[in-house]
């Protein structure tokens, strides 16, 4: 029963964030918390602004007003790479891959900064910055074959199908070893099989330490992964809880047919 | 030597701006006011205040001419600086942009080179630039060939480290710029301080160039460091293969063999087609740039395929 | 009727803050005025000359401004689109010895039809890449203006035109010229009436408007977007060959005639707004006036010893503006397009502090 466990600090926090782009509100004083080690759903109509709420979090927009809290300290107003830095990496919806570059080049240009992107760093640790490749190319290569892509490192990444584009994005979030992963619709347009193979990845991940917050439209997916949902609509959220008790609610199912 | 040291200063140039354009997706249409800022600099200090005999023109400088190491170091400083100084303003434009404010920046800098006479000798010249070892080796044919070995192996030195560094994570994170600078954002990347570096250090090579083509030609006049310029460079790391070092070299000594395998035909030529022949030189390079363009972008030397374990 | 109410507060809208173009008129009249006050009369012929040449940069900049906004890519062979026009106009009129009227008429079509066959051979294929479009239109430049050369030597030639001498305005001591002057002014003024309306009220310009504004959308509500992008070439050639003719009129006919001007035309379009005619419009002015007045102030400049060049520099006066347009208002005075990547440019500095960064290793 919810009240009788003791209460954990959540690890994300959105307090009243609002987002708007021209005059069309996309977010419009968001409230929402997220528990650690969880895989947390986000859903709603098309137009909630769940896309937006997550580019706002990672800081690729920033908010208009409110708060974001990670771990206690603020992320609103602070650049992309340092909301990476403090471990919050979201995928994009639609894979954006660095096509010219290999799999395992994108996979090892993805984190905060390594040293051997330092020119000073070039000029005067070189034995540094040979070891951090090293160590890039092993992470890079573990975590290809955690998530099944582990033949393809060579591929350029403009040659891989769509699924594997999506697998792609996953394993660049994993590879800047974040603490909370933002899922943009991490399995859309996935045949079942691979789908539940990286769902699979991500359990076994969270088990591990990791917070997954995901958006997503499959509501199969939604209700048998997640363990908490949170509901958006226009701009806000509209209730949240566990599947079961969204599922039987009537106003999360009115928002989607009025939408 | 009217071919390979120029070539070789153009192919200097071209790497400075294939990590630039080639490798970072940066479109710097300043290149000439780079050149041109590394040229002078270098002039003004190895020739100190001697003016121009000819003319009594007299240049700001040292009271001496200085050595000509340091001179050459003062050119890439002062070039990659001023490209840091440009870039901080002007790197959050979108393509476009950078390349039409990078080009009246440009043509603003020609026309100070050009104007501000007691400064640079405008359009009377900047004379007698010495050039390296000119008090052992005598001028003519020697001193060409001394300074054949120079640029040869300043040009040499530059295409290692460029391909040093394209396989280092900083050229990893250039590339990731250029091909989706939003998406190296949200992986963690500064692409700021990436592109800024990138942009000061092709500057500073553009300099380098610019200082050698001052210590070869020993005289230097603020209209060779026009737009057209800029467009060389261009063709040739877009000919050549952006991205690949190896094959902007070879675009550089190719490009400049068409050059002056056209200067040598005009001498057998009737003077009607003689007149017209340089036109026709341009009319075909710019052919050739539209169809590659259109056809093979990557050009001819496409940029290698990183390998981690060969 | 018209009602009082949406009156008095579109007044107060207004006032509270003025369209940009506005604001900048007012700027740079306030801006003459000043420097009139210091450096007399000579100032406000120039702010005249300024207007002149600046109603040519705003035929230029129009058809630039066109095809920028449907093909989203800056078209650097535009320059030579106006020399084409004038080398056309020239043939008819001095080595055919026909009257310039007739040149202007040959030129205009000849002009189009250039710009349509570049898009159907070449930036046709170079959708979606709008950097290899900047890239192959420098190219197509170089092509024209050497084909030019090639064909008429690079010597600077004169149309057959009689231009009447300057006549004073009203004992103000301000000269004015009317064909320089007054047949400029009058021709951009016609033609600039003649897009708006198009523009505006007829099927092509709406539908040349909608392709501008989202291609696909168009597309897909039915527009021949293919016939639309052809229309918009071949209008956009025209007005270059016009704004070419006036040019050579007022300066000469030279193969670098219309690429020495483009520079000033993408001041005009950037500083006006991307993808906006009208702002197009505003911004040729605008650069205009400001190339003629800081040809006037860096004069002053050289005369008090400042700097050695004087107003040899009236460039860099344009092109200053430009540049700070791009750096403050990128968007340009009429513009809405995206102009910088990403979003905010400044952010909150992250406050360094050496932590412990526990993570969950994957």
């Amino acid at each position: 029963m919810p009240g009788s466990e003791p209460t954990i600090a959540p690890i994300l926090e959105v307090r009243d964030v609002s987002k708007s782009f021209g005059g069309l509100h996309a977010v419009d004083g968001c409230s929402l918390t997220v528990r650690p080690q969880t895989i947390t759903g986000l859903i709603g109509p098309n137009g909630a602004g769940k896309s937006t709420l997550f580019n706002a979090i990672v800081g690729l927009y920033p908010p208009d007003g409110g708060e974001v809290l990670f771990d206690g300290r603020r992320l609103d107003g602070l650049p992309p790479y340092e909301i990476v830095r403090r471990g919050v990496i979201k995928t994009f919806q639609i894979p954006r891959e660095l096509r010219n570059m290999t799999v395992l080049e994108n996979l090892m240009v993805s984190g905060p900064s390594v040293a051997g992107e330092r020119l000073l760093d070039l000029a005067f640790r070189p034995r540094a910055v040979r070891r951090q490749e090293r160590e890039l190319i092993d992470r890079a290569e573990h975590v290809l074959s955690l998530v099944g892509l582990g033949p393809l490192g060579d591929e350029y990444a403009k040659n891989l199908s769509g699924g594997q584009k999506k697998l792609l994005e996953l394993s660049r979030a994993l590879m800047a070893r974040p603490k909370m992963v933002l899922l943009d619709e991490p399995v859309a347009g996935v045949n079942p099989v691979l789908t539940n193979h990286l769902l699979d990845v991500i359990e076994g991940l969270r088990q591990r330490g990791l917070t997954f917050f995901l958006i997503e439209h499959d509501m199969d997916v939604v209700m048998k992964r997640c363990e908490w949902i949170i509901v958006m609509h226009q701009g806000r959220t509209l209730t949240e809880g566990t599947p079961r008790e969204i599922k039987a609610n009537p106003a999360v199912i009115e928002s989607y047919l009025g939408a | 030597m009217s071919y390979v040291v120029p070539a070789t200063i153009l192919a200097i140039l071209a790497l400075g701006l294939d990590i630039q354009w080639g490798k970072t997706g940066l479109f710097n249409a300043g290149v000439a006011a780079f050149i041109g800022i590394g040229a002078y600099t270098f002039g003004m200090l190895s020739t100190g205040q001697f003016g121009d005999p000819l003319f009594h023109w007299s240049h700001w400088g040292p009271g001496q001419p200085i050595d000509l190491i340091v001179a050459v170091l003062a050119a890439m400083g002062l070039a990659g600086v001023l490209g840091a100084l440009v870039a901080i303003p002007t790197l959050r434009l979108r393509a476009d942009y950078l390349a039409i404010a990078t080009l009246a920046l440009a043509e603003i800098v020609r026309l100070v080179l050009k104007n501000e006479r007691s400064f640079t000798g405008g359009d009377q010249t900047l004379a007698f630039i010495p050039r390296p070892f000119a008090g052992i080796v005598p001028p003519g044919w020697a001193s060409d060939g001394v300074f054949v070995l120079v640029a040869g192996a300043i040009a040499l030195t530059l295409l290692f480290m460029m391909l040093y560094l394209s396989r280092t994570p900083w050229g990893r994170a250039l590339k990731a710029v250029r091909e989706d600078e939003e998406a190296a954002q949200a992986l963690g990347k500064n692409t700021f301080i990436l592109k800024l570096g990138a942009f000061g250090i092709g500057c500073a090579i553009m300099g380098l160039a610019g200082a050698l083509m001052a210590s070869f030609q020993q005289v230097i006049a603020p209209d060779q460091f026009v737009p057209y310029t800029t467009f060389i460079a261009y063709v040739v790391i877009i000919l050549g293969g952006s991205g690949n070092p190896k094959g902007v070299v070879l675009g550089a000594y190719v490009f400049s063999l068409f050059g002056w395998g056209t200067q040598q035909i005009k001498a057998y030529l009737p003077s009607a087609f003689a007149l017209r022949i340089d036109f026709v030189n341009q009319i075909v390079i710019g052919i050739l740039l539209v169809l590659f363009i259109l056809f093979r972008p990557e050009g001819i030397m496409r940029e290698e395929k990183y390998l981690a374990r060969k | 009727m018209v009602r009082w109410p949406s009156i008095v507060a579109g007044l107060r809208r207004f006032m509270r803050r003025p369209p940009w173009w506005v604001i900048a008129v007012v700027v740079l009249a306030a801006v003459t005025g000043v420097m009139a006050a210091f450096l007399g009369r000579s100032v406000i012929q120039a702010a005249i000359q300024g207007v002149v040449v600046g109603s040519i940069y705003v035929l230029g900049a129009s058809g630039l401004s066109l095809t920028y906004g449907i093909r989203r890519f800056a078209n650097f062979a535009h320059g030579d689109f106006m020399t084409v026009g004038a080398y056309v106009a020239f043939t008819v009129n001095v080595l055919l010895g026909q009257n310039i009227l007739w040149g202007v008429i040959l030129a205009i079509p000849t002009v189009a039809l250039l710009g349509m066959l570049l898009e159907l051979s070449v930036f046709r294929r170079l959708e979606g890449r709008p950097v290899a479009a900047l890239i192959a239109s420098v190219g197509i430049a170089l092509v024209l203006q050497n084909a030019i050369s090639a064909i008429f030597l690079p010597d600077f030639l004169y149309l057959n035109v009689s231009v009447p001498r300057d006549f004073e305005i009203a004992n103000t001591g301000l000269s004015f010229n009317w064909i320089k002057g007054g047949l400029t002014l009058g021709v951009s003024f016609t033609l600039i009436v003649f897009l708006h309306v198009m523009l505006k009220y007829t099927t092509l310009g709406k539908a040349m408007r909608a392709c501008a504004d989202n291609i696909d959308l168009a597309r897909t509500s039915g527009v021949n977007t293919r016939n639309v992008i052809l229309w918009t070439w071949a209008i956009s050639g025209a007005f270059a060959a016009v704004a070419g003719v006036l040019l050579a009129i007022i300066v000469n006919v030279n193969p670098l005639l219309g690429f020495f001007v483009l520079l000033f035309l993408f001041s005009a379009v950037i500083v006006g707004g991307i993808g906006s005619p009208y702002g197009a419009m505003i911004g040729g002015l605008l650069v205009g006036v400001v190339q003629k007045l800081s040809n006037v102030g860096f004069g002053a400049l050289q005369r008090a010893g400042l700097i050695e060049g004087g107003s040899v520099y009236e460039p860099a006066g344009a092109f200053l503006v430009m540049i700070l347009v791009l750096l403050i208002k990128p968007e340009g005075i009429m513009g809405a397009t995206r102009a910088r990547i990403g979003g905010r440019a400044v952010w909150r500095r992250p406050r360094r502090r050496r932590e412990v960064v526990t993570s969950g290793r994957p």
